[in-house]
């Protein structure tokens, strides 16, 4: 059992109160989700159950958290060892060793476990993470889902009753998702270990959670209760929980088969979407002729042919690995294909630099925080203008066009996830580039950031500026109804219309479309025009 | 049913215990540094190249093979430009003749450049090169095991300064990957990333990365339980304090042992030394800090490599016969560990 006793909680006197007088009982062999927008106090929330918040973050705690009876004021986190195993945001940062095998027997060796159980216990955990295979691996050179399930086994080892994951599948892609997700749900029903999750993407997780845990950020008062309860109150839901509103569906669905109840009888009475294909010019803005890549052994883009027209806005989609970074890498310039030709308005992108180059392209990469480069938004502002040969005030009238609420003294460092992202678009924008690249712009955004970003990058696809956006968010591809192109080992598989694509696909289907199979929805505005035309 | 012999290559692949390939490699040190052969020089580098080149793999740093060749060949570069400069011309036909600079009188009155001459150009040559693989042969043993290993072999009293340079050097390749990403990113908002001014510009956000980086490991070390099983009659404390003393007589030790050999305060401050590490080590095995998962054993193979070891520096201090015998049964002896040991697991690198 975790008690939590009117918990509330500080990062230090003087600043704002995080948690507020919360109190939940937690039942064992549960899977608890923890919803909430990006600094609401979710992490913080994490870190309290096994007392790395105060011992480890500082900060003052008032009230108990009581974890099978241990009270964390008295208990440090590696006192807890056998019974908390926690999995950070970044699993590759926490390893330890080098080697798979090496970093699931160092928990144990922690703990001084007699090395004659230790095979034992790694052998049985490889078997419930289906790392069996890849023991003798190096860490680094495991994909993102591996090293996820790496991370999980390391501390299964330990044979822990609570696992806590902070957001464990946000860098995955939709496949890679479902495995982990998987795992964990066996943890749960074959070993009854209770797991505590954080994650911004709902759509994935909602369906597998016995409890919701809703932190409404700004020290509201925090709710705790059954899933369909919560997501009533919850800001953020998925897609299929607004779809449900919009329509009044009760009881709630929370996942595709409750919702699918629902559409069974009204399906055969609705039409599909007319199909508008947004007609982009004739005009080629970037091309890759024939362009291969290779990383050592690995070969990341085979023969490969891509094209970007003026006013249009690409998705590449593709799994973890599959070389859609690596595209957007050759498009700019930074990755020199070992054969083929790039070419930006008929322009080598690896040799233009400074105004040339940020007046051709934009970039905005997988951490939009690398941009930052002054102290102050007002500061930023004043170097591209100068980089770019602006007016002065220019890029600052961008800035404001794009985030409103902005204070221009104040440090990019201090800005939430989703308003740095902006901001560095608002930067990049100002010298109006011909082609804007965007690598996993999605990652770690809660829903408002992300509907922002939306409507963000309709205004810059509709300026004139064509955009390809490497990404696994299939809710944002659909929303955006871009052109798609599918990438598997550094092979296109599938292109075309998103609307084609995605509904052919099976894991890169947003929601609203398994829910209204067969018909070719995408979007939940489609889904209620859709079930308003038929009456 | 026919019983067959394996061959090495088909035996199960395993890592050799660090301290068996340390103790071979400083004997074939040993055998260097005793040797003025330029032939035997020549013998012991070829033989440590193939047993680095044979037992190569993924997961060791292997690439560490290119360095130290690169090494040998800076040091012996080093040492014919010392020649070049410094050297007197001894006899033998003169090859070339640089120009004079004399030295004034307080700088000791040496004259600079001037005549080489070929006896004094070969063996410097030869110098360097013994220099070079007394080198190489010492440090061949680190890139024949991975980091770790040696990490599980080290004695608890130093295991914790063992594991923070593990990850200290685990770090340095995400370091410069950081580094080279800030980089880019840099030029992506149009600032070429040239001037020094701008590379410093780039410190701040490397370094806030890094520490970003060590929170998160402490923090999922420390939920690990690192550093939990610390009770015992001594506390780490005292035998770290214990250790580094011993550590320091040592040093101390060895450096008046170089400059006056053998005298009484020397020997006693040197067995001081030895027993103050020798109980520090000691005091620690009996903390129980942690637990070692497949810890390696030291086996047969390893007691075949340290008799090896013992039969080179015997063979080399000792032998008087014929050289070339002598030369043989030594170059033999290098590359026994090839048909000793197994195979390191881990595919081989290119």
């Amino acid at each position: 059992m975790i008690n939590f006793n009117s918990v509330s909680f500080a990062y230090h006197d003087q600043a704002a109160v995080i948690i507020r007088d919360f109190s939940a009982q937690l039942a064992v062999g549960e899977f608890h989700l923890v919803v909430g927008k990006t600094g609401s106090g979710k992490s913080t929330l994490l870190n309290l159950i096994n007392g790395v918040s105060p011992h480890l973050t500082g900060g003052l705690l008032a009230g108990d958290v009581e974890i099978f009876g241990f009270n964390t004021k008295q208990f440090k986190p590696r006192d807890l060892a056998e019974i908390v195993g926690v999995v950070s945001q970044n699993p590759r940062n926490s390893f330890v060793t080098s080697m798979v095998e090496d970093e699931m027997a160092y928990a144990m060796e922690c703990l001084g476990v007699d090395p004659k159980i230790m095979r034992q216990r790694i052998d049985e955990a490889a078997e419930l993470m289906g790392l069996t295979e890849i023991l003798q691996q190096a860490t680094e050179s495991l994909s993102a889902g591996q090293q996820q399930r790496v991370a999980i086994a390391s501390v299964l080892v330990n044979r822990p009753k609570v696992l806590i994951l902070d957001e464990p599948t946000s860098a995955l892609d939709p496949a890679a998702a479902e495995e982990v997700l998987a795992a964990l749900q066996r943890l749960v029903h074959d070993l009854g270990i209770t797991v505590i999750a954080a994650e911004h993407r709902l759509e994935r997780i909602l369906q597998f959670a016995d409890s919701v845990i809703y932190v409404p950020g700004n020290a509201k008062p925090i709710s705790f209760g059954d899933p369909a309860a919560m997501m009533q109150i919850s800001e953020i839901t998925p897609p299929v929980v607004q779809l449900g509103k919009r329509l009044g569906w009760n009881p709630l669905p929370l996942s595709v088969r409750e919702a699918r109840k629902f559409t069974n009888s009204i399906i055969q009475n609705l039409d599909d979407v007319t199909q508008v294909i947004n007609q982009a010019d004739e005009e080629l803005v970037a091309s890759a002729n024939a362009v291969s890549v290779r990383y050592g052994a690995m070969q990341a883009l085979k023969n490969l042919n891509f094209e970007v027209y003026k006013n249009e806005t690409v998705a590449i989609l593709g799994r973890n690995g599959a070389g859609k970074s690596t595209l957007l890498g050759v498009l700019a310039g930074l990755v020199k294909p070992l054969t083929g030709q790039v070419q930006i308005n008929s322009l080598d992108p690896a040799k233009i630099h400074g105004f040339d180059f940020i007046r051709q392209i934009g970039f905005v990469p997988q951490e939009p925080a690398d941009l930052l480069l002054h102290p102050t938004v007002q500061q930023e502002c004043l170097f591209t203008d100068r980089t770019a040969q602006l007016p002065k005030g220019t890029t600052a009238k961008m800035v404001s066009q794009f985030l409103p609420e902005l204070d221009f003294e104040v440090t990019p460092n201090d800005l939430s996830e989703g308003q740095r992202l902006l901001l560095v678009l608002a930067l990049t924008m100002a010298s109006a580039p011909k082609l804007l690249l965007l690598d996993e712009p999605t990652r770690g955004l809660d829903y408002d950031a992300k509907s922002r970003l939306l409507a963000t990058l309709r205004y810059i696809g509709s300026s004139g500026t064509s955009v390809v956006i490497a990404t696994h968010d299939v809710e944002l591809v659909a929303e955006l109804n871009a052109r798609v192109v599918m990438l598997s080992a550094g092979e296109v598989i599938a292109e075309g219309d998103a609307r084609e694509v995605l509904i052919d696909s099976v894991a890169f289907s947003p929601q609203v479309s398994r829910v209204f199979s067969p018909l070719n929805l995408l979007t939940i505005e489609e889904a209620v025009d859709a079930i308003k035309l038929a009456g | 049913m026919q019983l067959t012999q394996l061959s090495p290559s088909q035996r199960e692949s395993r890592w050799v215990h660090p301290l068996a390939w340390w103790s071979w490699g400083l004997s074939a040190a040993v055998v260097a540094i005793l040797s003025n052969s330029f032939i035997t020089h020549v013998l012991v580098f070829t033989a440590i190249l193939t047993v680095l080149i044979t037992f190569r793999s993924t997961r060791s740093w292997s690439n560490a093979i290119g360095l130290l060749i690169r090494l040998a060949i800076f040091i012996v570069l080093f040492r014919i430009v010392i020649e070049l400069i410094f050297g007197v011309h001894f006899g033998g036909p003169v090859l070339m003749t640089l120009p004079v600079l004399d030295l004034p009188s307080w700088l000791g009155g040496i004259s600079l450049g001037g005549k080489v001459g070929s006896t004094g150009l070969i063996a410097a040559i030869a110098h360097g090169f013994k220099l070079a693989t007394v080198i190489i042969a010492a440090s061949a043993a680190a890139a024949l095991v991975p980091p770790s290993l040696l990490l599980k072999s080290l004695p608890n009293a130093v295991y914790e300064a063992g594991l923070v340079t593990v990850i200290a050097l685990g770090f340095l390749p995400a370091l410069s990957a950081d580094a080279k990403r800030l980089k880019t990113a840099a030029a992506l908002r149009g600032r070429p990333a040239r001037k020094i001014r701008h590379q410093l510009a780039l410190l701040f956000p490397l370094i806030e990365n890094s520490l970003n980086r060590a929170v998160t490991l402490a923090n999922a070390m420390e939920s690990k339980g690192f550093g939990r099983i610390k009770t015992a009659k001594f506390n780490n404390m005292t035998v770290s304090i214990i250790l580094i003393a011993g550590m320091m007589l040592m040093i101390l030790a060895t450096t008046s042992l170089l400059r006056n050999p053998l005298s009484i305060t020397n020997l006693t401050i040197l067995v001081l030394a030895i027993s103050l590490i020798a109980i520090s080590v000691a005091l620690s095995g009996k903390l129980k800090l942690r637990t070692v998962y497949r810890n390696l054993e030291f086996s047969q193979t390893e007691f075949s490599l340290l008799v090896v070891a013992m039969l080179l520096v015997m063979v080399s201090a000792l032998l008087n016969t014929n050289e070339l015998v002598k030369l043989l049964v030594i170059f033999g002896l290098l590359l026994s560990p090839i048909i000793i040991c197994p195979k390191p697991p881990g595919g081989l690198t290119k």
